[in-house]
């Protein structure tokens, strides 16, 4: 099956420290890996495979025009309307869209990371998450999957699908004023929304400052360094015990005893 | 008989060589128009003798040998241009001629001298030739001009076919790109110079501001030049006196200035379809790239295929090349040029670049700081921080180095004094961006410009007369670049303010009790850039310090590696450009090298111990002051 529709999906991001808007790096990795891969299919077989770079918010927002300089020809936003749920809007834009990309992060404001799972149960895509890198296979693509303790997974994606790109994907963004400065940001015409939402965003929000996180216990380790570098690389070595054995009560009285003896609690 | 083909020679030559100079004017309008005067031509004399051998004459050998080769030509051919293009054939002028190339061939002796042992930064080649083809031509001049009736007709030919030999060196060189290209091409370069301003003894160092909005984008094929850098390339005559100051060529970073004009020369001069390399170059190669794989031509883009990027990544914008070339060509415009294509078109600055100017869009820092932490360092200091509507004498600018704890000494130790002076100062607080200077050796032309804008907006708005920083960069683009984007201010180096104070007896120092043997490192930015070599040693004076200088020193001081971006670019080499520094110290048993800047700072104290101590000469002077009370 052939690739006609990708789309890239973007949002607007902000810096931690001084608050200035700018691109949400994780949704930049998906857009230039969007872009590569339409570049190659165009490579391939001639026929125009275009990527779409879309936003659901506001065309002013000066995010945007740090995607137009990572790549983005045009950027087409979907107005974000009071009472609607972008995943709707979104999703009355993406159907017949062969692949979806976007970030796996949530960066700030009202990001939740749940929009790549809402929207391809909406569609019914399937999806993909934590992607490092794809490529296109005489059946469709193939995706290699982020896994920890440097393990990769290779996964075959079957289209339509959205598929979710990892921090740590091996992209090298290139920011280009020159692209910036050619590129433009359309928006979309305003639709009434079809129907309330679910995950209305009209409600007040409430601050409230953060709690203090309850501190892990963890055992004092006098590990060498290299029984670190394996605990750290190798799944199986993680130390410790399984138990399998007894009841409850017995089971508790296992981890008691390892909390008394690394003097983790004194009772 | 012999007279009139003397007379035919001539004017056969002359008509060459205007074919020749025809020919290679097409080639230079290529380029880009620029602004310039014809009548400038009639200042070539003055800015050949007092310009150009000026810097000629720091080699007072080849100063000579020059004079005199080049003085008795231009006088023979003048002469020969009026005894036998006028046809007068009149015998005091052939005694005249005959003393101009008498003149010329002892010129021509040196010059076969010097080749015989040349130094590796001289090219080879076709140069290597031009003893013998410029001998040719004044001693067949020479022997035609004998006052002798008769010449035996063996004598005669063989002298008409030495002169007919040197003619065509000298008649042939502009057409076809030989080595006395540069006779001419230097001199219109030196009317057409694309930095009039270095001739009225000015000091010419700021890069020339890109209109973005007209989408200059710099340098992506050699017809993106303007004409007339093109020409000033043609003037080049590969004496590789660039190549010996430049200091990534030393750390064997793959640069080498010589080899990159001469590789835009190849770019201007080839033809599409010939493919010609750059396999006729004679001269050091880039260090690690080898020669005979790179071509181009005027409208083919230069990187990769003329040019690697790595050479351009490696340049630290030192201006040493600049400084020491003969001939006036500014490389560094060159270097930048090319730069700002890669950034602004492909975003491709290598290394710690990209997140550098991304931290410079995103946060107003390079470090990608708070900009409220700017001025940390001085919260126990008492020292206001300035306002709108709070007018004060002096604004001290502290730049990137206020985030880095090593320099927040130097920058307190300079609170101290300015306070110990009884100066009316304040400091810019979270106000302060980044002036952008990295950016823009980085080739990030609109990072730069959209800094600069809002800093000048910044300025605009608050009230004070001077304004002095601690860091050269800061000072180079706050006094020598803003002011094409609207901003003109006063600005000092803190050794030029401490050095005046000093001097006019409002700061009192005692002296020194440092006994370390001590030098002093010229900043290129404060050097070469702003003219400043000084204050720095007259304020190291006043507090009874003696300087002793290293090898290369004030306006020829050698770069620290810091400069240009070349930290974050970081392309690899045989050594480091600091490693050199210290080792220059080392070499005359510096135990103590005074400095100026934060970049030079951090550069020379990278250097991994045993190392001469570096102190900012801010630290020195404090240290007089703390002594004294
Ligand atoms: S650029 Fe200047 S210094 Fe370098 S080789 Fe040419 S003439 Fe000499
Ligand atoms: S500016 Fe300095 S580093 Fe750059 S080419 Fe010239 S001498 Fe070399």
């Amino acid at each position: 099956m052939s690739i006609k529709n990708i789309v890239a999906l973007v949002s607007a991001g902000r810096h931690p420290i001084s608050g200035q808007a700018r691109h949400c790096r994780n949704d930049s990795l998906a857009m230039t890996i969007g872009l590569a891969l339409t570049s190659d299919l165009n490579a391939e077989n001639a026929n125009s495979v275009n990527l779409k770079v879309i936003h659901a918010g506001h065309a002013k927002n000066a995010a945007l025009t740090d995607y137009l300089a990572l790549g983005a020809s045009q950027i087409d936003v979907i107005p974000a309307l009071e009472n609607a749920d972008i995943v709707d809007s979104l999703a009355e834009n993406l159907k017949n869209v062969d692949v979806i990309l976007m970030g796996s992060r949530a960066e700030s404001g009202q990001d939740s990371g749940l929009l790549p799972y809402l929207l391809a149960e909406k569609l019914n895509y399937s999806l993909v998450a934590n992607v490092l890198t794809i490529k296109q296979t005489t059946e469709g693509i193939e995706a290699l999957q982020f896994l920890p303790k440097g393990k990769r997974r290779s996964v075959k994606v079957t289209m339509p699908t959205v598929i979710v790109i990892h921090p740590l994907a091996p992209v090298q963004l290139r920011h280009a004023y020159a692209r910036q400065a050619n590129g433009h940001i359309s928006q979309f015409a305003t639709q009434t929304p079809t129907q309330e939402s679910k995950y209305s965003c009209t409600v007040e929000w409430q601050t409230q400052s953060t709690i203090r996180k309850p501190n892990k216990l963890k055992a004092k380790e006098n590990k060498s360094g290299h029984a670190r570098m394996l605990s750290a690389t190798v799944s199986e070595n993680k130390g410790g015990a399984v138990v399998n054995d007894g009841n409850s009560v017995e089971k508790a009285q296992v981890i008691l005893s390892y909390l008394r003896e690394h003097r983790l609690i004194n009772f | 008989m012999m007279n009139y083909s003397i007379t035919a020679l001539f004017w056969l030559a002359t008509a060459t060589l205007l074919l020749g100079l025809w020919k290679r004017t097409k080639l230079w309008r290529a380029g880009q128009p620029a602004e310039f005067a014809w009548l400038n031509l009639l200042a070539i004399p003055k800015r050949y003798f007092v310009d150009l051998h000026h810097v000629v004459a720091r080699e007072p050998f080849i100063a000579r040998t020059h004079v005199a080769t080049a003085g008795g030509a231009v006088a023979a051919l003048g002469l020969v241009a009026i005894n036998y293009g006028l046809m007068l054939y009149c015998a005091a002028l052939n005694w005249a001629i005959l003393a101009a190339t008498a003149i010329m061939l002892i010129g021509v002796f040196f010059v076969w001298l010097r080749r015989r042992n040349a130094p590796a930064r001289l090219s080879r080649g076709a140069w290597s030739r031009l003893p013998y083809s410029l001998a040719a031509f004044a001693l067949g001049l020479l022997i035609v001009n004998l006052p002798v009736t008769v010449l035996s007709a063996g004598v005669a030919v063989f002298a008409l076919l030495l002169l007919l030999v040197g003619s065509a060196e000298l008649a042939l060189g502009i057409g076809l790109g030989g080595p006395m290209k540069h006779a001419i091409a230097g001199l219109l370069h030196l009317a057409f110079h694309p930095r009039q301003e270095r001739f009225s003894g000015k000091l010419s160092t700021a890069l020339m501001t890109l209109d973005l909005t007209n989408q200059e984008y710099g340098i992506n094929k050699p017809s993106d030049f303007k004409w007339n850098q093109l020409l000033g390339f043609d003037a080049c005559v590969q004496c590789g006196k660039c190549e010996a100051a430049c200091p990534a060529f030393a750390a064997g970073q793959p640069l080498n200035p010589k080899k990159l004009i001469q590789d835009l020369v190849l770019g201007l001069s080839n033809d599409e379809k010939s493919g010609k390399t750059d396999a006729n170059f004679a001269g050091s190669p880039y260090p690690g790239l080898p020669i005979g794989e790179h071509s181009g031509s005027m409208h083919a883009p230069i990187v990769p295929s003329l040019i690697e990027a790595e050479t351009l990544w490696s340049c630290t914008t030192c201006r040493a090349c600049v400084q020491e070339c003969p001939m006036l060509i500014e490389h560094v415009d060159a270097i930048v040029g090319l730069r700002r294509n890669l950034t602004l078109t492909q975003g491709a600055a290598p290394g710690k670049a990209p997140q550098t100017l991304e931290n410079l869009r995103q946060t107003a820092t390079v470090g990608g700081y708070d900009r409220n932490a700017r001025y940390h360092w001085a919260v126990d200091l008492d020292v206001k921080t300035i306002q709108p509507n709070m007018p004060v004498d002096l604004l001290l600018v502290a730049g990137e180095g206020a985030f880095d704890m090593r320099y927040q000494r130097t920058l307190r130790a300079l609170v101290k004094l300015l306070k110990a002076a009884k100066m009316d100062f304040a400091v810019m607080g979270a106000l302060e961006r980044d002036t952008g200077d990295t950016a823009r050796r980085l080739g990030d032309e609109a990072t730069f410009q959209s800094l600069a804008k809002q800093n000048i907006d910044t300025f605009n708005s608050l009230t004070f007369k001077r304004i002095v920083t601690a860091d050269p960069h800061v000072m180079h683009s706050l006094k020598n670049e803003y002011p094409a984007l609207g901003g003109n201010y006063e600005v000092l180096h803190h050794t030029t303010l401490l050095a005046q104070l000093a001097s006019s007896g409002q700061l009192k120092l005692g002296k020194s009790a440092e006994t370390r043997k001590l030098t002093y490192h010229d900043p290129c930015y404060l050097g070469r850039y702003n003219g400043e070599t000084d204050a720095p040693r007259d304020l190291l004076k006043a507090i009874g310090l003696q300087v002793n200088e290293m090898e290369r020193s004030g306006l020829r001081g050698r770069c620290c590696g810091g400069g240009g971006g070349a930290p974050l670019t970081d392309i690899p080499g045989k050594q480091r450009i600091p490693d050199i520094r210290i080792q220059d110290a080392r070499n005359i048993g510096a135990e103590l090298v005074a400095v100026g800047c934060p970049q030079c700072t951090s550069m020379l104290e990278g250097v991994v111990r045993n190392r001469p101590d570096v102190l900012d000469i801010a630290e020195l002077v404090a240290s007089v002051m703390e002594h004294a009370s």
